[in-house]
Protein backbone atom coordinates (compact mmCIF):
# COMPACT_ATOMS: atom_id res chain seq x y z
CA UNK A 1 0.00 0.00 0.00
CA UNK A 2 1.46 3.35 -1.11
CA UNK A 3 1.46 6.25 1.35
CA UNK A 4 0.64 8.52 -1.57
CA UNK A 5 -2.83 7.61 -2.83
CA UNK A 6 -3.15 10.18 -5.64
CA UNK A 7 -0.47 11.65 -7.84
CA UNK A 8 -0.58 13.98 -10.87
CA UNK A 9 2.57 14.00 -13.01
CA UNK A 10 2.93 16.73 -15.66
CA UNK A 11 -0.77 16.32 -16.41
CA UNK A 12 -2.18 18.29 -19.33
CA UNK A 13 -5.50 18.07 -21.12
CA UNK A 14 -6.81 20.05 -24.08
CA UNK A 15 -10.22 20.00 -25.72
CA UNK A 16 -9.20 20.66 -29.30
CA UNK A 17 -7.07 23.80 -29.09
CA UNK A 18 -8.50 24.88 -25.74
CA UNK A 19 -6.33 23.84 -22.79
CA UNK A 20 -8.24 22.60 -19.73
CA UNK A 21 -5.30 21.44 -17.58
CA UNK A 22 -1.75 22.75 -17.93
CA UNK A 23 1.13 20.64 -16.64
CA UNK A 24 -0.36 19.85 -13.24
CA UNK A 25 1.84 18.29 -10.55
CA UNK A 26 0.75 17.41 -7.03
CA UNK A 27 0.19 14.44 -4.80
CA UNK A 28 -2.13 13.50 -1.93
CA UNK A 29 -1.37 11.30 1.03
CA UNK A 30 -3.75 8.83 2.62
CA UNK A 31 -5.93 9.86 5.53
CA UNK A 32 -6.79 13.38 4.34
CA UNK A 33 -9.94 15.28 3.44
CA UNK A 34 -8.91 17.53 0.57
CA UNK A 35 -10.81 20.39 -1.03
CA UNK A 36 -10.26 20.79 -4.77
CA UNK A 37 -11.36 24.38 -5.06
CA UNK A 38 -11.66 26.68 -8.01
CA UNK A 39 -14.14 28.79 -9.96
CA UNK A 40 -16.38 27.33 -12.67
CA UNK A 41 -14.40 26.07 -15.66
CA UNK A 42 -11.10 25.95 -13.76
CA UNK A 43 -10.45 22.26 -14.59
CA UNK A 44 -11.65 20.50 -11.39
CA UNK A 45 -14.10 18.19 -13.14
CA UNK A 46 -11.66 17.44 -15.97
CA UNK A 47 -9.04 16.36 -13.42
CA UNK A 48 -11.48 14.06 -11.63
CA UNK A 49 -12.73 12.58 -14.90
CA UNK A 50 -9.18 11.72 -15.99
CA UNK A 51 -8.67 9.99 -12.62
CA UNK A 52 -11.75 7.89 -13.42
CA UNK A 53 -10.66 7.07 -16.98
CA UNK A 54 -13.62 8.98 -18.42
CA UNK A 55 -11.23 11.28 -20.26
CA UNK A 56 -7.74 10.59 -21.56
CA UNK A 57 -4.97 13.09 -20.79
CA UNK A 58 -3.23 14.88 -23.64
CA UNK A 59 0.08 14.32 -21.83
CA UNK A 60 1.31 13.31 -18.40
CA UNK A 61 -0.42 10.85 -16.10
CA UNK A 62 -2.40 10.26 -12.94
CA UNK A 63 -1.39 7.52 -10.52
CA UNK A 64 -3.79 6.09 -7.95
CA UNK A 65 -2.06 3.94 -5.38
CA UNK A 66 0.83 3.84 -7.85
CA UNK A 67 -1.27 2.66 -10.81
CA UNK A 68 -2.69 4.36 -13.89
CA UNK A 69 -6.52 4.53 -13.91
CA UNK A 70 -7.95 1.13 -14.88
CA UNK A 71 -9.91 -1.81 -13.52
CA UNK A 72 -7.66 -2.09 -10.42
CA UNK A 73 -8.02 1.58 -9.45
CA UNK A 74 -11.79 1.50 -10.03
CA UNK A 75 -12.03 -1.12 -7.29
CA UNK A 76 -10.59 1.33 -4.73
CA UNK A 77 -12.00 4.64 -6.02
CA UNK A 78 -15.52 5.71 -5.16
CA UNK A 79 -16.62 8.41 -7.58
CA UNK A 80 -19.52 10.81 -7.36
CA UNK A 81 -20.07 12.49 -10.76
CA UNK A 82 -21.56 15.95 -11.17
CA UNK A 83 -24.65 14.55 -12.93
CA UNK A 84 -27.12 11.76 -12.16
CA UNK A 85 -25.55 8.65 -13.68
CA UNK A 86 -27.85 6.00 -12.19
CA UNK A 87 -30.35 4.16 -14.42
CA UNK A 88 -33.66 5.81 -13.58
CA UNK A 89 -35.84 2.74 -14.29
CA UNK A 90 -34.47 0.95 -11.25
CA UNK A 91 -35.80 1.37 -7.73
CA UNK A 92 -33.44 2.19 -4.86
CA UNK A 93 -33.34 -1.40 -3.59
CA UNK A 94 -32.30 -2.60 -7.07
CA UNK A 95 -29.63 0.10 -7.24
CA UNK A 96 -28.22 -1.01 -3.89
CA UNK A 97 -28.16 -4.63 -5.16
CA UNK A 98 -26.45 -3.41 -8.36
CA UNK A 99 -23.69 -1.67 -6.38
CA UNK A 100 -23.32 -4.65 -4.06
CA UNK A 101 -22.86 -6.92 -7.09
CA UNK A 102 -20.12 -4.87 -8.71
CA UNK A 103 -18.18 -3.47 -5.73
CA UNK A 104 -16.69 -5.85 -3.18
CA UNK A 105 -16.21 -2.96 -0.74
CA UNK A 106 -19.87 -1.89 -0.86
CA UNK A 107 -21.58 -1.92 2.55
CA UNK A 108 -25.25 -2.74 2.01
CA UNK A 109 -26.22 -2.14 5.67
CA UNK A 110 -24.71 1.31 5.57
CA UNK A 111 -26.64 2.17 2.39
CA UNK A 112 -29.97 1.10 3.92
CA UNK A 113 -29.19 3.02 7.12
CA UNK A 114 -28.43 6.18 5.15
CA UNK A 115 -31.59 5.88 3.03
CA UNK A 116 -33.57 5.57 6.26
CA UNK A 117 -31.85 8.59 7.85
CA UNK A 118 -32.41 10.71 4.74
CA UNK A 119 -36.03 9.60 4.33
CA UNK A 120 -35.59 7.84 0.97
CA UNK A 121 -38.14 5.14 0.12
CA UNK A 122 -36.12 2.15 -1.12
CA UNK A 123 -39.06 0.83 -3.14
CA UNK A 124 -39.41 4.06 -5.13
CA UNK A 125 -38.13 4.14 -8.69
CA UNK A 126 -35.34 6.65 -9.18
CA UNK A 127 -37.25 8.52 -11.90
CA UNK A 128 -40.05 9.31 -9.44
CA UNK A 129 -37.69 11.14 -7.04
CA UNK A 130 -36.95 14.86 -7.03
CA UNK A 131 -33.57 16.07 -8.33
CA UNK A 132 -32.35 16.65 -4.78
CA UNK A 133 -33.35 13.14 -3.67
CA UNK A 134 -31.71 11.60 -6.74
CA UNK A 135 -28.48 13.35 -5.75
CA UNK A 136 -28.88 12.02 -2.21
CA UNK A 137 -29.27 8.45 -3.52
CA UNK A 138 -26.17 8.82 -5.65
CA UNK A 139 -24.22 10.16 -2.68
CA UNK A 140 -25.50 7.36 -0.42
CA UNK A 141 -24.28 4.74 -2.91
CA UNK A 142 -20.90 6.46 -3.29
CA UNK A 143 -20.34 6.86 0.45
CA UNK A 144 -21.51 3.32 1.26
CA UNK A 145 -18.31 1.94 -0.22
CA UNK A 146 -15.25 1.42 1.95
CA UNK A 147 -12.92 2.92 -0.64
CA UNK A 148 -9.30 4.11 -0.47
CA UNK A 149 -10.09 7.25 -2.42
CA UNK A 150 -13.37 9.14 -2.69
CA UNK A 151 -13.60 11.59 -5.58
CA UNK A 152 -16.67 13.74 -5.01
CA UNK A 153 -17.49 16.21 -7.77
CA UNK A 154 -19.79 18.93 -6.43
CA UNK A 155 -21.39 16.68 -3.81
CA UNK A 156 -23.56 19.40 -2.34
CA UNK A 157 -24.64 21.36 -5.38
CA UNK A 158 -28.32 20.45 -5.35
CA UNK A 159 -29.11 19.45 -1.76
CA UNK A 160 -30.63 21.44 1.10
CA UNK A 161 -28.47 22.79 3.99
CA UNK A 162 -29.68 20.13 6.46
CA UNK A 163 -28.63 17.38 4.05
CA UNK A 164 -25.30 19.14 3.48
CA UNK A 165 -24.59 18.80 7.20
CA UNK A 166 -25.56 15.12 7.07
CA UNK A 167 -23.24 14.60 4.07
CA UNK A 168 -20.34 16.31 5.81
CA UNK A 169 -20.91 14.22 8.92
CA UNK A 170 -20.93 11.11 6.72
CA UNK A 171 -17.65 12.16 5.14
CA UNK A 172 -16.08 12.68 8.57
CA UNK A 173 -17.49 9.34 9.75
CA UNK A 174 -15.86 7.65 6.75
CA UNK A 175 -12.53 9.21 7.54
CA UNK A 176 -9.77 6.79 8.41
CA UNK A 177 -6.01 6.81 8.08
CA UNK A 178 -6.10 4.74 4.86
CA UNK A 179 -8.66 6.65 2.86
CA UNK A 180 -8.60 10.09 1.32
CA UNK A 181 -11.62 12.17 0.35
CA UNK A 182 -11.31 14.74 -2.43
CA UNK A 183 -14.20 17.20 -2.55
CA UNK A 184 -14.43 19.34 -5.66
CA UNK A 185 -16.61 22.38 -5.01
CA UNK A 186 -16.96 26.11 -5.09
CA UNK A 187 -19.22 26.11 -1.98
CA UNK A 188 -16.22 26.58 0.28
CA UNK A 189 -17.93 27.93 3.39
CA UNK A 190 -19.92 24.68 3.67
CA UNK A 191 -16.99 22.29 3.42
CA UNK A 192 -14.26 24.32 5.10
CA UNK A 193 -14.85 22.88 8.56
CA UNK A 194 -14.07 19.32 7.45
CA UNK A 195 -11.03 19.98 5.23
CA UNK A 196 -7.42 19.11 6.15
CA UNK A 197 -5.90 20.42 2.95
CA UNK A 198 -6.89 22.54 -0.05
CA UNK A 199 -5.79 22.75 -3.65
CA UNK A 200 -6.72 25.92 -5.52
CA UNK A 201 -7.02 25.42 -9.23
CA UNK A 202 -7.53 28.17 -11.78
CA UNK A 203 -7.44 28.14 -15.60
CA UNK A 204 -6.11 24.59 -15.52
CA UNK A 205 -3.22 25.34 -13.18
CA UNK A 206 -2.66 24.56 -9.51
CA UNK A 207 -2.15 27.95 -7.87
CA UNK A 208 -1.94 26.78 -4.26
CA UNK A 209 -1.69 23.57 -2.20
CA UNK A 210 -1.71 24.09 1.56
CA UNK A 211 -3.06 22.61 4.74
CA UNK A 212 -6.02 24.42 6.25
CA UNK A 213 -3.98 24.95 9.46
CA UNK A 214 -1.23 26.68 7.43
CA UNK A 215 -3.76 28.99 5.78
CA UNK A 216 -5.22 29.95 9.13
CA UNK A 217 -1.87 30.49 10.87
CA UNK A 218 0.26 31.89 8.01
CA UNK A 219 -2.37 33.84 6.07
CA UNK A 220 -4.49 34.66 9.12
CA UNK A 221 -7.75 34.02 7.31
CA UNK A 222 -10.29 31.31 6.54
CA UNK A 223 -10.12 29.22 3.37
CA UNK A 224 -13.26 30.99 2.13
CA UNK A 225 -11.66 34.41 2.62
CA UNK A 226 -8.43 33.29 0.94
CA UNK A 227 -10.41 31.87 -2.00
CA UNK A 228 -12.23 35.17 -2.43
CA UNK A 229 -8.91 37.01 -2.35
CA UNK A 230 -7.12 34.70 -4.82
CA UNK A 231 -10.03 34.51 -7.26
CA UNK A 232 -11.15 38.12 -6.98
CA UNK A 233 -12.95 39.20 -10.16
CA UNK B 1 -18.33 -9.66 -13.91
CA UNK B 2 -19.61 -10.43 -17.44
CA UNK B 3 -22.42 -12.48 -15.91
CA UNK B 4 -23.50 -9.54 -13.75
CA UNK B 5 -23.38 -7.17 -16.72
CA UNK B 6 -25.43 -9.62 -18.80
CA UNK B 7 -28.06 -9.93 -16.06
CA UNK B 8 -28.37 -6.15 -15.88
CA UNK B 9 -28.48 -5.75 -19.69
CA UNK B 10 -31.10 -8.47 -20.19
CA UNK B 11 -33.28 -6.75 -17.60
CA UNK B 12 -32.74 -3.25 -19.05
CA UNK B 13 -33.67 -4.24 -22.63
CA UNK B 14 -36.18 -6.94 -21.69
CA UNK B 15 -38.41 -4.58 -19.71
CA UNK B 16 -39.23 -2.85 -23.04
CA UNK B 17 -38.89 -5.66 -25.60
CA UNK B 18 -40.45 -8.64 -23.82
CA UNK B 19 -43.91 -7.02 -23.38
CA UNK B 20 -43.89 -6.14 -27.11
CA UNK B 21 -42.88 -9.68 -28.10
CA UNK B 22 -45.67 -11.02 -25.89
CA UNK B 23 -48.10 -8.57 -27.51
CA UNK B 24 -47.04 -9.80 -31.00
CA UNK B 25 -47.71 -13.37 -29.93
CA UNK B 26 -51.12 -12.60 -28.42
CA UNK B 27 -52.19 -10.34 -31.28
CA UNK B 28 -51.27 -13.04 -33.82
CA UNK B 29 -53.56 -15.52 -32.09
CA UNK B 30 -56.34 -12.96 -31.56
CA UNK B 31 -56.35 -11.80 -35.18
CA UNK B 32 -56.60 -15.36 -36.55
CA UNK B 33 -59.29 -16.26 -33.98
CA UNK B 34 -61.43 -13.27 -34.97
CA UNK B 35 -61.07 -14.13 -38.65
CA UNK B 36 -62.15 -17.70 -37.91
CA UNK B 37 -65.23 -16.98 -35.74
CA UNK B 38 -68.32 -17.33 -37.96
CA UNK B 39 -70.62 -14.34 -38.02
CA UNK B 40 -74.07 -14.89 -36.43
CA UNK B 41 -76.25 -12.10 -37.72
CA UNK B 42 -75.70 -9.31 -40.18
CA UNK B 43 -75.08 -6.73 -37.38
CA UNK B 44 -72.42 -8.95 -35.80
CA UNK B 45 -70.80 -9.54 -39.17
CA UNK B 46 -69.72 -5.92 -39.55
CA UNK B 47 -68.38 -5.74 -36.00
CA UNK B 48 -66.46 -9.00 -36.40
CA UNK B 49 -65.08 -7.97 -39.76
CA UNK B 50 -63.99 -4.65 -38.32
CA UNK B 51 -62.35 -6.36 -35.33
CA UNK B 52 -60.61 -9.00 -37.43
CA UNK B 53 -59.19 -6.33 -39.77
CA UNK B 54 -58.23 -4.16 -36.79
CA UNK B 55 -56.40 -7.02 -35.05
CA UNK B 56 -54.66 -8.04 -38.27
CA UNK B 57 -53.45 -4.45 -38.85
CA UNK B 58 -52.36 -4.20 -35.21
CA UNK B 59 -50.57 -7.53 -35.53
CA UNK B 60 -48.60 -6.41 -38.59
CA UNK B 61 -47.81 -3.02 -37.00
CA UNK B 62 -46.65 -4.76 -33.80
CA UNK B 63 -44.31 -7.06 -35.75
CA UNK B 64 -42.81 -4.01 -37.45
CA UNK B 65 -42.51 -2.16 -34.13
CA UNK B 66 -40.86 -5.21 -32.50
CA UNK B 67 -38.27 -5.55 -35.29
CA UNK B 68 -37.48 -1.81 -35.41
CA UNK B 69 -37.41 -1.50 -31.62
CA UNK B 70 -35.05 -4.47 -31.14
CA UNK B 71 -32.51 -2.66 -33.37
CA UNK B 72 -33.25 0.78 -31.92
CA UNK B 73 -32.91 -0.42 -28.30
CA UNK B 74 -29.55 -2.04 -29.09
CA UNK B 75 -28.21 1.27 -30.43
CA UNK B 76 -29.83 3.34 -27.68
CA UNK B 77 -28.52 1.07 -24.88
CA UNK B 78 -24.97 1.30 -26.20
CA UNK B 79 -25.04 5.08 -26.66
CA UNK B 80 -27.00 6.03 -23.55
CA UNK B 81 -25.38 3.54 -21.21
CA UNK B 82 -21.77 4.19 -22.21
CA UNK B 83 -21.61 7.70 -23.65
CA UNK B 84 -24.33 9.71 -21.92
CA UNK B 85 -24.83 10.31 -18.18
CA UNK B 86 -25.11 6.59 -17.38
CA UNK B 87 -21.62 6.26 -18.86
CA UNK B 88 -20.24 7.85 -15.69
CA UNK B 89 -21.47 4.79 -13.82
CA UNK B 90 -20.84 2.04 -16.39
CA UNK B 91 -17.34 3.22 -17.33
CA UNK B 92 -16.26 3.46 -13.68
CA UNK B 93 -17.37 -0.06 -12.75
CA UNK B 94 -14.40 -2.36 -12.12
CA UNK B 95 -14.94 -4.18 -15.43
CA UNK B 96 -12.97 -4.22 -18.67
CA UNK B 97 -14.30 -2.14 -21.56
CA UNK B 98 -14.45 -5.36 -23.60
CA UNK B 99 -16.86 -6.86 -21.04
CA UNK B 100 -19.15 -3.86 -21.41
CA UNK B 101 -19.15 -4.30 -25.21
CA UNK B 102 -19.64 -8.09 -25.11
CA UNK B 103 -22.54 -7.87 -22.64
CA UNK B 104 -24.38 -5.33 -24.79
CA UNK B 105 -23.66 -7.27 -27.97
CA UNK B 106 -24.90 -10.62 -26.64
CA UNK B 107 -28.11 -9.08 -25.31
CA UNK B 108 -28.75 -7.13 -28.53
CA UNK B 109 -28.26 -10.20 -30.76
CA UNK B 110 -30.32 -12.49 -28.49
CA UNK B 111 -33.27 -10.08 -28.42
CA UNK B 112 -33.07 -9.44 -32.19
CA UNK B 113 -33.09 -13.17 -32.95
CA UNK B 114 -35.79 -13.76 -30.33
CA UNK B 115 -37.92 -11.07 -32.01
CA UNK B 116 -37.66 -12.88 -35.35
CA UNK B 117 -38.42 -16.25 -33.75
CA UNK B 118 -41.49 -14.83 -31.96
CA UNK B 119 -42.76 -13.26 -35.21
CA UNK B 120 -42.24 -16.55 -37.08
CA UNK B 121 -43.88 -18.74 -34.44
CA UNK B 122 -46.85 -16.40 -34.04
CA UNK B 123 -47.22 -16.32 -37.85
CA UNK B 124 -47.20 -20.13 -38.11
CA UNK B 125 -49.57 -20.42 -35.15
CA UNK B 126 -51.96 -17.87 -36.67
CA UNK B 127 -51.91 -19.79 -39.95
CA UNK B 128 -52.63 -23.07 -38.19
CA UNK B 129 -55.47 -21.53 -36.16
CA UNK B 130 -57.10 -20.03 -39.25
CA UNK B 131 -56.52 -22.73 -41.88
CA UNK B 132 -55.83 -25.76 -39.66
CA UNK B 133 -53.50 -28.48 -40.95
CA UNK B 134 -55.82 -29.43 -43.81
CA UNK B 135 -54.31 -27.07 -46.35
CA UNK B 136 -50.75 -28.22 -45.63
CA UNK B 137 -49.35 -30.98 -47.77
CA UNK B 138 -46.72 -32.45 -45.44
CA UNK B 139 -45.74 -35.04 -48.05
CA UNK B 140 -44.91 -32.32 -50.54
CA UNK B 141 -42.85 -30.40 -47.95
CA UNK B 142 -40.85 -33.55 -47.10
CA UNK B 143 -40.32 -34.28 -50.80
CA UNK B 144 -39.10 -30.72 -51.38
CA UNK B 145 -36.56 -31.13 -48.57
CA UNK B 146 -35.48 -34.49 -50.03
CA UNK B 147 -34.93 -32.86 -53.41
CA UNK B 148 -32.81 -30.12 -51.87
CA UNK B 149 -30.80 -32.77 -49.96
CA UNK B 150 -30.14 -34.67 -53.18
CA UNK B 151 -29.18 -31.51 -55.04
CA UNK B 152 -26.66 -30.61 -52.35
CA UNK B 153 -24.97 -34.01 -52.73
CA UNK B 154 -25.05 -35.01 -49.04
CA UNK B 155 -23.60 -31.75 -47.83
CA UNK B 156 -26.87 -30.57 -46.28
CA UNK B 157 -25.53 -30.41 -42.74
CA UNK B 158 -22.48 -28.46 -43.78
CA UNK B 159 -24.69 -25.99 -45.65
CA UNK B 160 -27.18 -25.75 -42.78
CA UNK B 161 -24.49 -25.09 -40.18
CA UNK B 162 -22.75 -22.58 -42.41
CA UNK B 163 -25.97 -20.68 -43.12
CA UNK B 164 -26.85 -20.53 -39.38
CA UNK B 165 -23.30 -19.43 -38.44
CA UNK B 166 -23.33 -16.83 -41.20
CA UNK B 167 -26.73 -15.54 -40.06
CA UNK B 168 -25.55 -15.10 -36.47
CA UNK B 169 -22.28 -13.50 -37.62
CA UNK B 170 -24.27 -11.02 -39.74
CA UNK B 171 -26.30 -9.98 -36.68
CA UNK B 172 -23.07 -9.58 -34.68
CA UNK B 173 -21.29 -7.65 -37.43
CA UNK B 174 -24.20 -5.22 -37.98
CA UNK B 175 -24.36 -4.41 -34.25
CA UNK B 176 -20.59 -4.14 -33.87
CA UNK B 177 -20.32 -1.83 -36.88
CA UNK B 178 -22.83 0.51 -35.23
CA UNK B 179 -20.96 0.25 -31.90
CA UNK B 180 -17.67 1.09 -33.62
CA UNK B 181 -19.24 4.10 -35.38
CA UNK B 182 -20.75 5.40 -32.11
CA UNK B 183 -17.43 4.95 -30.29
CA UNK B 184 -15.51 6.80 -33.00
CA UNK B 185 -18.07 9.61 -33.20
CA UNK B 186 -18.19 10.10 -29.44
CA UNK B 187 -14.43 10.50 -29.15
CA UNK B 188 -14.90 13.92 -30.79
CA UNK B 189 -15.28 17.11 -28.75
CA UNK B 190 -18.46 18.28 -30.51
CA UNK B 191 -21.22 17.11 -32.89
CA UNK B 192 -20.80 13.56 -31.62
CA UNK B 193 -23.98 12.10 -33.16
CA UNK B 194 -23.25 13.61 -36.57
CA UNK B 195 -19.69 12.27 -36.44
CA UNK B 196 -21.03 8.83 -35.43
CA UNK B 197 -23.23 8.82 -38.56
CA UNK B 198 -20.20 9.92 -40.61
CA UNK B 199 -18.11 7.11 -39.10
CA UNK B 200 -20.86 4.59 -39.94
CA UNK B 201 -20.98 5.73 -43.56
CA UNK B 202 -17.17 5.53 -43.70
CA UNK B 203 -17.08 1.99 -42.27
CA UNK B 204 -19.88 0.92 -44.60
CA UNK B 205 -18.03 2.18 -47.69
CA UNK B 206 -14.78 0.49 -46.63
CA UNK B 207 -16.58 -2.83 -46.07
CA UNK B 208 -18.35 -2.55 -49.45
CA UNK B 209 -15.07 -1.92 -51.27
CA UNK B 210 -13.49 -4.93 -49.53
CA UNK B 211 -16.51 -7.14 -50.34
CA UNK B 212 -16.60 -6.07 -53.99
CA UNK B 213 -12.87 -6.64 -54.45
CA UNK B 214 -12.91 -10.08 -52.81
CA UNK B 215 -15.97 -11.26 -54.77
CA UNK B 216 -14.29 -10.15 -58.01
CA UNK B 217 -11.12 -12.06 -57.10
CA UNK B 218 -13.12 -15.16 -56.10
CA UNK B 219 -15.06 -15.32 -59.34
CA UNK B 220 -11.94 -14.64 -61.38
CA UNK B 221 -10.26 -17.67 -59.76
CA UNK B 222 -13.26 -20.00 -60.08
CA UNK B 223 -14.47 -18.65 -63.44
CA UNK B 224 -14.23 -22.03 -65.17
CA UNK B 225 -16.30 -23.83 -62.53
CA UNK B 226 -19.40 -21.65 -62.78
CA UNK B 227 -20.75 -23.08 -66.03
CA UNK B 228 -22.41 -26.25 -64.79
CA UNK B 229 -24.42 -26.97 -61.69
CA UNK B 230 -22.17 -29.78 -60.44
CA UNK B 231 -19.07 -27.61 -60.39
CA UNK B 232 -21.02 -24.70 -58.90
CA UNK B 233 -22.03 -26.94 -56.01
CA UNK B 234 -18.40 -27.80 -55.42
CA UNK B 235 -17.38 -24.18 -54.99
CA UNK B 236 -20.48 -23.21 -52.98
CA UNK B 237 -19.04 -24.47 -49.69
CA UNK B 238 -15.65 -22.75 -50.07
CA UNK B 239 -17.56 -19.60 -51.10
CA UNK B 240 -19.81 -19.74 -48.01
CA UNK B 241 -16.79 -20.53 -45.81
CA UNK B 242 -14.98 -17.55 -47.28
CA UNK B 243 -17.92 -15.26 -46.50
CA UNK B 244 -18.03 -16.63 -42.92
CA UNK B 245 -14.31 -15.96 -42.45
CA UNK B 246 -14.70 -12.47 -43.92
CA UNK B 247 -17.70 -11.71 -41.70
CA UNK B 248 -15.80 -13.01 -38.65
CA UNK B 249 -12.87 -10.75 -39.57
CA UNK B 250 -15.26 -7.78 -39.78
CA UNK B 251 -16.59 -8.69 -36.31
CA UNK B 252 -13.06 -8.82 -34.89
CA UNK B 253 -12.12 -5.55 -36.59
CA UNK B 254 -15.20 -3.66 -35.37
CA UNK B 255 -14.77 -5.10 -31.88
CA UNK B 256 -11.09 -4.07 -31.67
CA UNK B 257 -12.00 -0.61 -32.95
CA UNK B 258 -14.83 -0.19 -30.42
CA UNK B 259 -12.68 -1.45 -27.54
CA UNK B 260 -9.79 0.84 -28.51
CA UNK B 261 -11.99 3.94 -28.60
CA UNK B 262 -13.70 3.01 -25.31
CA UNK B 263 -10.40 2.30 -23.58
CA UNK B 264 -8.10 4.92 -25.04
CA UNK B 265 -10.29 7.68 -26.49
CA UNK B 266 -13.25 7.89 -24.13
CA UNK B 267 -14.34 11.51 -24.04
CA UNK B 268 -17.18 12.01 -21.53
CA UNK B 269 -17.11 15.78 -21.31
Amino acid sequence: MNEIIFECKNLSKSYGLKPALKNINFNLKRGKIVGLLGPNGSGKTTLIKIANELLTPTSGEILIDGKNPGVDTKKIVSYLPDCISLPDWMNIRELITFYKGFYENFKEDKAYEMTKNLGIDVEAKLKTLSKGNKEKVQLILTMSRKADLYLLDEPMGGVDPATRDYILNTIIANYNENSTVVISTHLIADVEKVLDEVIFINNGEVVLQKTVDDIRSNNGMSVDALFREVFKC
Amino acid sequence: MLGKLLKYEFKASGRILLPIYLAVFIMGILSSLFMKVPAGGLENLNVLRFLSVLFMVLYIVLIMVAVILSCFIAILRFKKNLFDCEGYLMNTLPVKSSENIVSKLIVAVVYQILGMVVAMISGILSYLIYFGTKGIDFKQIINSFKMVFQELQGLTWVYSVEVVVLGILCFIAVNLMIYAAISIGHSANARKVLKSVGAYIGLYFISQIINYTLVKIFFAIFKNMLHDLESSNLIAIPYLTGIIILEALYCVGYFVLTDYFLKKKLNLQ
